[in-house]
C-alpha cells in the first residue's frame, strides 16, 4: 500500500490538455460563488424557519404563578430550614432540620441522614452531560447496602434547583440492622455552567413501585430548593 | 479491434494486466491498472483511487468518496463549505443559540448532498424520482422512526443487558434496514445502473434520514425553554450526531448499496472478485459499526469519547466504502471499448474516450452524468465485439 509510483511527465504523453471551456468538463453548472450563495441561502431559510417553529411551539411564560415558580427568595424559605453551604463548589442545600440532620460531607458533597439512614446525597462535579452524571452515580450505588436495584424508568422533567436536567428512578431493598426495607431511589442531575450536581434521595417507594414524583416532601424541597452558585 | 477514432491514430500497446491493445498512457484505459507500476501493485492501484486517482484508496476522505462524481477541482469548494459551516455551528453554540446550531448540524450536509446532485447531474432525466425515491423516503421514514421509537422503547439512562439489547442492536439495526428503503425502489431501474448509482442513493436516503431522525428526535428539546448547559457538550454532541453520525450513516448504507448494485446489474468482469469486499462482507460490516455504535452509545457516558468512538467508526466505513467502489470500478463495464477524443473531467487532457482514463486514470463512471451521457453512445459504437 506505500507503493509510489514514478510520476510520468504529462508531456510525454501524446494528449493536449483541453483549453477552457472547450467542454462540459471544464464547466461547472453552478459557479463557485453560486454553490456557497445557493448552499448558505438554503441552509439559513431551514434554520430560520425550523428555529421560528421550534420558539412558537414553545410553552408561553405564564401570565400568573403557578405551580412551578420559585418561591421568594427572600426571607426564611421554611420555617424550621437549615442551609448547607459547600464552600468548594458554591451550592447550597436547604433542609428541614427537624427531619434531616447532616450527616456526612467532603469537599464535592453532604450526605442528608434520618433515623442514622441516608435520605439525600447531593454531589457537585465537573460538567458533563446530566445523563451521564446519572449513569455513573448509579453505578456507584452502594451495594451493600442497597440491594435488589431495579431500574423502572426514567424521570420525565427531571430537576435539580429548578434547573433541567436528567434523571432514573429506580428501587430497591435497603438493608439495615432492623432487615430489609423496600425503597425507591430517584438519582436526578442537572449541568450549569462549569458544574453538574447530582442529587440522590431515598424515598418511601410509591404503589405499585411507578413513577409518581417524590413521595416524601421533605425531600422533594431538599431536591427543588437546591441553590446554584451565583443564584 | 475497432480502432475507427482518434486511438487509431496513437500506436497501441499491449497491457500487460488484460492484454488488450491500449492507447499509451500511465493507466490503461481497459482495465484501469497502472502501467507504469511494477506488477504487483499496479493491477489493483491502491495508491489511485479509481474515482479519485490523486488519493490512495485508504484515505478516509470524506468528498471524494461520498461525492464521488465531483471532479476534482471540483471537490475543495465543497470541502471549504463543510468546514465553513461545521465552525458556524460551533459559534451558534458559543453563542448559546443551541436550536439554530442543532438544525444547522441536521442541514448542512444534505443541503450540500442535493447540490451535489444538481451539479453532477447524477439522476439524469429523474430528478424527482431519484431525490424522492432516496432523500425524501429516507427522511419521511426517519420522521416515522424519530416519532415511534420513543413510544415502542422506554427511555432509560441506565444501562441494562436489555436496554443495550434493544437501544443499542435492535434499533441500529432497524435504522440501517430503514435507510436501504429508498435505494432499493431504484434498484431494478436499467437507467441506474452502475456501481456510484447505487452509492449515490445510498448516500442520499441516509442523510434524508439522519436529517429528520435529528429535527424529529430533538424537537422535544428544541421547543422546551432555553436551559443552561456547557456549551462545549452541545459542541461535541452535535459533532457526534449532525456531522459524524451523518458521514457514518452514509458511509455503511452507502457501502451495501454500492455491493448490492455491482451485484444485481452483473457489470463486473470478474477480476476483481472476493469474498472479502463483496456483498455479504459489505453488509455485514455496516450492520457492525451501526450496532457496535449503537452499543457505544448506550455505554459511553463521556462526551469526547464518544466523538473519537464516532469518529473512528466514520473513518472505518469510509475506507471499507472506498475499497468495495475501487474494486468495483474496476471491474465493471464492457470490454474493450475505444471511443472518439473527449476531455477528461478530472486531468482536462483530451484522450481516447475508454473505461478509464489513460492519463490520470480516473473511471470513466465517475465523472459527471452529463459527460458520461455525452461520450457513451460513441463509446458503444465503437465498442469491439
Amino acid at each position: 500500500m506505500s507503493y509510489a509510483p514514478p510520476p510520468t511527465p504529462f508531456a510525454a504523453l501524446p494528449y493536449p490538455v483541453a483549453p477552457p471551456l472547450r467542454s462540459a468538463a471544464t464547466r461547472r453548472r453552478l459557479s463557485p460563488l453560486l454553490l456557497v450563495l445557493v448552499a448558505v441561502a438554503a441552509i439559513a431559510v431551514v434554520v430560520v424557519i425550523i428555529t421560528v417553529a421550534a420558539s412558537a411551539a414553545r410553552p408561553a411564560a405564564p401570565t400568573h404563578c403557578v405551580y412551578a415558580c420559585a418561591p421568594p427568595k427572600t426571607g426564611q424559605r421554611l420555617v424550621s430550614s437549615t442551609s448547607y453551604n459547600n464552600q468548594h463548589w458554591g451550592y447550597t442545600v436547604d433542609y428541614d432540620s427537624t427531619v434531616f440532620q447532616v450527616a456526612q460531607q467532603d469537599t464535592d458533597s453532604v450526605t442528608l441522614g434520618t433515623n442514622g439512614v441516608t435520605a439525600a446525597v447531593v454531589k457537585a462535579m465537573s460538567a458533563t452531560s446530566p445523563a451521564s452524571a446519572v449513569q455513573a452515580t448509579i453505578n456507584n450505588l452502594n451495594t451493600s447496602v442497597l440491594q435488589n436495584i431495579q431500574d423502572k424508568n426514567a424521570i420525565p422533567g427531571a430537576e435539580v434547583g429548578e434547573i433541567p436536567g436528567a434523571g432514573e428512578y429506580l428501587t430497591a431493598t435497603l438493608v439495615t440492622s432492623q432487615g430489609g426495607t423496600p425503597v425507591a431511589l430517584q438519582v436526578m442531575a442537572a449541568t450549569q455552567g462549569s458544574m453538574t450536581i447530582v442529587v440522590e434521595l431515598v424515598d418511601s417507594p410509591a404503589q405499585g413501585n411507578t413513577v409518581s414524583g417524590i413521595q416524601n416532601t421533605s425531600l422533594d424541597y431538599v431536591l427543588s430548593e437546591l441553590i446554584w452558585p451565583g443564584s | 479491434m475497432s480502432d475507427m477514432n482518434s486511438g487509431a491514430q496513437l500506436p497501441l500497446e499491449a497491457c500487460p494486466h488484460c492484454g488488450e491493445l491500449v492507447p499509451p498512457g500511465r493507466f490503461c484505459g481497459n482495465c484501469g491498472a497502472h502501467l507504469i507500476a511494477d506488477a504487483d501493485a499496479a493491477r489493483a492501484r491502491y495508491h489511485a483511487y479509481a474515482a479519485g486517482p490523486h488519493e490512495p484508496v485508504l484515505r478516509p476522505a470524506i468528498v471524494t468518496t461520498l461525492f464521488p462524481h465531483l471532479p476534482h477541482r471540483h471537490t475543495h469548494l465543497f470541502r471549504d463549505v463543510l468546514a465553513a459551516g461545521v465552525v458556524v455551528i460551533a459559534l451558534l453554540c458559543a453563542l448559546r443559540l443551541f436550536t439554530s446550531a442543532t438544525v444547522a448540524a441536521a442541514v448542512l450536509l444534505p443541503v450540500l448532498y442535493l447540490l451535489y446532485l444538481y451539479e453532477v447531474e447524477v439522476y439524469e432525466r429523474a430528478p424527482l424520482l431519484v431525490v424522492g425515491a432516496t432523500f425524501g423516503v429516507g427522511a419521511a421514514l426517519g420522521v416515522a422512526y424519530a416519532l415511534v421509537v420513543p413510544v415502542v422503547v422506554h427511555p432509560s439512562v441506565v444501562v441494562t443487558a436489555g436496554s443495550v439489547l434493544v437501544s443499542g442492536v435492535l434499533l441500529a439495526a432497524v435504522a440501517q434496514l430503514l435507510m436501504l428503503v429508498g435505494p432499493l425502489l431504484l434498484l431494478r431501474r436499467v437507467e441506474f445502473d452502475e456501481t456510484l448509482d447505487g452509492l449515490t442513493f445510498g448516500v442520499s436516503s441516509a442523510l434524508g434520514f439522519t436529517m429528520t431522525v435529528i429535527i424529529a428526535g430533538y424537537w422535544h428539546v428544541l421547543t422546551s425553554p432555553l436551559s443552561g448547559g456547557s456549551v462545549v457538550d452541545v459542541i461535541l454532541g452535535l459533532l457526534q450526531i449532525g456531522i459524524l453520525g451523518a458521514f457514518v450513516n452514509a458511509a455503511t448504507t452507502a457501502l451495501i448499496t454500492s455491493a448490492l448494485w455491482l451485484r444485481v446489474h452483473g457489470h463486473d468482469r470478474g477480476r476483481f472478485h472476493a469474498a472479502w469486499h463483496g456483498l455479504g462482507a459489505a453488509a455485514l460490516l455496516a450492520f457492525v459499526v451501526q450496532i457496535v455504535l449503537g452499543v457505544l452509545q448506550r455505554v459511553l457516558t463521556i462526551e469526547v469519547s464518544a466523538v473519537i468512538a464516532w469518529a473512528v467508526a466514520a473513518a472505518v466505513a469510509l475506507v471499507a466504502l472506498r475499497v468495495v467502489v475501487h474494486h468495483a470500478l474496476l471491474d465493471e463495464g464492457a470490454e474493450r471499448a475505444i471511443g472518439p477524443d473527449s476531455v477528461c473531467a478530472e486531468c482536462h487532457h483530451v484522450v481516447p474516450t475508454m473505461l478509464f482514463c489513460p492519463v490520470c486514470g480516473v473511471a470513466r463512471s465517475a465523472a459527471p452524468k452529463r459527460m458520461s451521457a455525452a461520450s457513451a453512445p460513441a463509446a458503444t459504437a465503437e465498442a469491439a465485439p
